[in-house]
């Protein structure tokens, strides 16, 4: 779980964060070189599949008047220049003019009008939407214009049931998201190696994802001694193919060294930390689950124990752990939505304490809290297949262990926080190697975009009926 | 009690402190041992080995084990091959039957030997030479914009390492010294200096001693040999005491040796920006000899700025280049001072222990270690150029007297605290 910036606690950078997460946006939008080559790779995509159309010699279709209309101004959407001005007037709220350009746009390419209204009906939440095209975008799934395309005509044909069209725009938004919160289509391919058997039946597997920076493996091997004589299971997931030679090279040398089962997974392509999780946990025999960040590391398994006591005995669905930066401060010490003016007064979770002295925050040894980090998170084995896993919804890790929270919650579960000072959590350090928090926060803003889109209402109406980690812990704060 | 001394080089085959004075004391507990044969065992690169085995007989000899290890991680310390090491440790563990293991350095065996001796059922003692396991600086505490560090902490560490997290130095910190640290029965420090700062970085202070490297009984029984023969050419030649205005000395410049590796932390810049500060009359009455090696190894910035110094001060410098430790005592005989310009947090030079057995004039930076050391030298600010340029225009001929120390007692004393190390981490 990455960190959101603690508005409340540093008043004063609020000014220079807001300022920092409008250029972040706009960078991606205002990065020639990148949208450039989409659209150059979309336009060759096209160019051959017009020559080989002509070699074919096949029949030429000329498309519907409505299609050549759509893909019109599909293109206009995909400017570069049209995405950056409609996402800072959307980030800016000021919709009525995002829907006034688009409107207009609709009518100089000659979109016919009943489709036109269906497009602006499907481009009602603006913020949304260009959200997810700048998410397709950096993902490089497909080029922008394809997108846009992909979208008009996906909603125009499937979101066309008779009793309600138009849908509204909150409904469109609903649809659009609660779609990818179910699992992915797509099967992951995977390598399995077992880089030592140990025990037949651990008690625990403890799930570690790597994605970008390979030495923190040093850490977490030596870890093995800090649970000696543990029934436990190590499940290595590598989720950079990059990576994966150097990562099999330096577990295969060290077999010797493991006292417990180890298993290596590597996938075949990037898919994310929560199909990695999901991957480690399919691939796990453990009763319970613990998830862990590559950068965290564990002084004393003593917290575990403690854990393990709250899920088998104390009813709690979800356990976390107080995590500490290098320098003792706390990273996380639970966390809770709230909305946050620099997000366009969206829902984000908020670290509480972050950076802060563990010794200012009192708490019980397991307190109940409103949600937890997923870098160190335990849970049963069997709940976290009923729940259906982390969301693979979100390109960053932000969101995702709240949502699962949340969605426990709903299920009637309870989120618990084990209160030690023996764990700690190295965030972001990678992020800093890789050339700075813009690519970060650019991910960040399109899914807090997507968590609202899923959970704002929820949040909002039904606030009450969640209860927070200070409604239910009032001693909970600085003491 | 079977005693193995594991060192990360052989003092014949590389060349460095540390290295002599692993085998220095191996070669006192070969001399005080009954019966029990203690055995040297140094890493070395393969092709020193001769033959495709990861052991060897350095020249044959039994007790003198060469062995090629994993190449490691000079980050995190780790063995880059844990598995190989795991055998190789195993093979010796399993051949030598040792009760103790006296591990002189870490580095190239990866920290995990540290853990694998222990694992083989031997008490483990190990003698620290430098900060290796509290700095990446090649354990020197020397930042790399060149000023001091006196603690070190994640996130000043990043600063000196840009491409490394403050994470990363946590993390090294944290394996460093809650793991593989708790392997080692006891701790040895050359100097008090290095003990301390090994206790503020996290050392319980009753599981370190100090105690002084011994030099190798064939080096002091070679220093006696010299001292004799000086002190005969003394009386037979020139009037006792020597001074600086008796007329065989008219004319004679002032003789200074620098003996040691030539890198930026051995202070040869300081000693060389030193005496083109100097005005030229001053400096004419100096020589200068630098015996070392290592500079075609240092960067080329450094290379190029000792190379251009040099070139200056060809009329007063003399780049003797290597020279076998085996010569060392009649090399430095050659001189009336040793200087020490160091610029890092120095432990326990084994050049002052040379000098100080030769009855030579110290000229040292005063830093570190060598200021325990170095009793009667004359001192300087460590990396002054111009305190040092001064110190040197006043050099006299012929150095204050010295009191020439009996290495055989100081080395005698130092294997009584070893040997008693030793006993009570056996019981």
């Amino acid at each position: 779980m990455q960190r959101l910036p603690n508005l409340q606690l540093q008043p004063a950078g609020r000014k220079r964060r807001a300022s920092q997460m409008a250029t972040a946006l706009a960078d991606v939008l205002c990065d020639p070189e990148m949208l450039l080559s989409k659209l150059e790779e979309a336009l060759k995509v096209r160019v051959r599949a017009e020559g080989r159309a002509e070699e074919l010699k096949a029949e030429p279709r000329k498309p519907p008047a409505d299609d050549m209309a759509l893909e019109r101004f599909s293109f206009w959407m995909a400017r570069r220049r049209t995405l950056f001005g409609l996402t800072r007037r959307a980030l800016a709220g000021r919709t009525t003019e995002v829907r006034s350009l688009i409107s207009q746009s609709l009518r100089d390419h000659g979109v016919p009008h009943a489709l036109a209204i269906a497009v602006m009906d499907r481009l009602s939440a603006p913020r949304v939407v260009l959200g997810l095209l700048i998410r397709r975008m950096l993902a490089g799934v497909e080029s922008v214009h394809g997108s846009v395309m992909h979208l008009m005509q996906e909603h125009i044909g499937r979101l066309k049931p008779p009793g309600d069209w138009p849908p509204s725009g909150k409904e469109l938004a609903r649809q659009l998201f609660s779609r990818s919160v179910r699992k992915s289509k797509v099967k992951p391919e995977w390598k399995k190696e077992v880089m030592y058997a140990g025990v037949d039946a651990p008690e625990i597997s403890i799930i570690v994802a790597f994605d970008c920076d390979v030495r923190f493996i040093d850490a977490v091997t030596t870890m093995q001694l800090v649970f000696t004589g543990k029934n436990i299971e190590w499940i290595f997931v590598c989720d950079d193919p990059s990576l994966s030679a150097q990562i099999r090279e330096y577990l295969s040398r060290r077999r010797s060294f493991f006292l417990q089962r180890t298993i290596l997974i590597l996938n075949s392509i990037n898919y994310g930390r929560s199909l990695s999780r999901a991957i480690g946990a399919e691939a796990a025999c453990g009763e319970f689950l613990l998830f862990m960040n590559s950068d965290i590391w564990i002084d004393d398994c003593a917290a575990i124990d403690v854990a393990l006591q709250a899920l088998r005995r104390n009813g709690f669905g979800i356990v976390g752990f107080r995590l500490l930066y290098e320098d003792g401060t706390i990273q996380h010490d639970s966390l809770r939505t709230k909305r946050s003016p620099h997000f366009q007064d969206l829902f984000v979770p908020d670290h509480l304490g972050n950076g802060l002295p563990p010794q200012l925050y009192r708490g019980k040894l397991v307190d109940k809290v409103e949600a937890v980090t997923s870098a160190l998170m335990m849970m049963r084995r069997d709940l976290f297949t009923a729940l259906g896993g982390f969301s693979q919804n979100y390109m960053h890790s932000d969101f995702e262990d709240v949502d699962l929270c949340l969605r426990a919650v709903q299920e009637g579960h309870t989120v618990g926080l084990v209160v030690t000072d023996e764990c700690r959590h190295l965030e972001r350090q990678s992020i800093r190697l890789k050339g700075g928090e813009s690519a970060g926060d650019r991910m960040i803003c399109i899914d807090c975009l997507k968590f609202n889109g899923i959970w704002g209402d929820y949040l909002a109406g039904a606030r009450t009926s969640v209860r927070t980690a200070i409604d239910l812990m009032p001693s909970r704060g600085p003491s | 009690m079977r005693v193995i001394v594991v060192a990360h080089g052989h003092p014949r085959l590389t060349s460095g402190g540390a290295e002599s004075a692993a085998y220095g004391m191996f070669s006192h507990l070969k001399e005080i041992s009954n019966g029990s044969r203690p055995v040297f065992v140094a890493r070395t690169e393969p092709k020193m080995i001769g033959h495709d085995a990861d052991f060897g007989a350095f020249r044959g000899r039994e007790d003198e084990i060469l062995v090629s290890v994993p190449s490691w991680d000079h980050f995190s310390l780790l063995s880059m091959d844990y598995d190989r090491l795991s055998q190789i440790i195993t093979d010796l563990a399993s051949a030598l039957k040792p009760d103790l293991v006296h591990v002189h350095h870490y580095a190239y065996w990866g920290i995990e030997a540290l853990q694998l001796f222990k694992q083989k059922g031997a008490k483990v003692v190990l003698t620290l030479h430098e900060y290796m396991a509290i700095c990446h600086n090649c354990g020197q505490m020397l930042k790399t914009n060149g000023r001091l560090c006196s603690q070190a902490s994640p996130a000043e560490c990043a600063q000196c390492f840009p491409g490394f997290t403050s994470g990363h130095f946590f993390l090294r910190e944290r394996i460093i010294k809650t793991y593989y640290f708790n392997y080692v029965d006891h701790f040895i420090s050359p100097s008090r200096f290095l003990a301390e700062r090994y206790v503020a970085w996290g050392i319980a202070p009753d599981k370190i001693s100090v105690v002084e490297n011994a030099l190798a009984p064939t080096a002091i029984a070679t220093a006696e040999e010299l001292c004799r023969v000086n002190r005969e050419n003394t009386k037979t030649e020139m009037a006792e005491p020597l001074r600086q205005r008796e007329p065989a000395n008219i004319g004679r410049r002032v003789r200074v040796g620098f003996f040691g590796q030539i890198n930026p932390f051995k202070g040869v810049d300081v000693l060389l920006k030193a005496l083109l500060l100097m005005r030229r009359d001053d400096r004419d009455r100096l020589s200068i000899g630098i015996h070392g090696s290592a500079l075609d190894k240092q960067d080329a910035g450094f290379r190029s700025a000792i190379l251009f110094d040099l070139a200056k001060l060809k009329d007063c410098v003399r780049m003797a280049g290597p020279y076998d430790n085996d010569r060392v005592f009649e090399l430095m005989n050659a001189y009336d001072w040793i200087i020490v310009p160091s610029i890092w947090w120095e432990n326990s030079p084994m050049v002052i222990q040379e000098a100080l057995a030769l009855g030579k004039g110290l000229l040292c930076s005063r830093i570190g270690g060598i200021s325990e050391k170095a009793a009667g030298a004359v001192f300087f600010e460590p990396g002054s150029s111009t305190d040092l340029a001064e110190k040197l225009s006043d050099l006299p001929i012929i150095c204050p007297r010295q009191q020439t120390v009996t290495m055989r007692k100081v080395a005698r004393q130092c294997m009584e605290q070893v040997v008693s190390i030793y006993k009570k981490v056996l019981n």
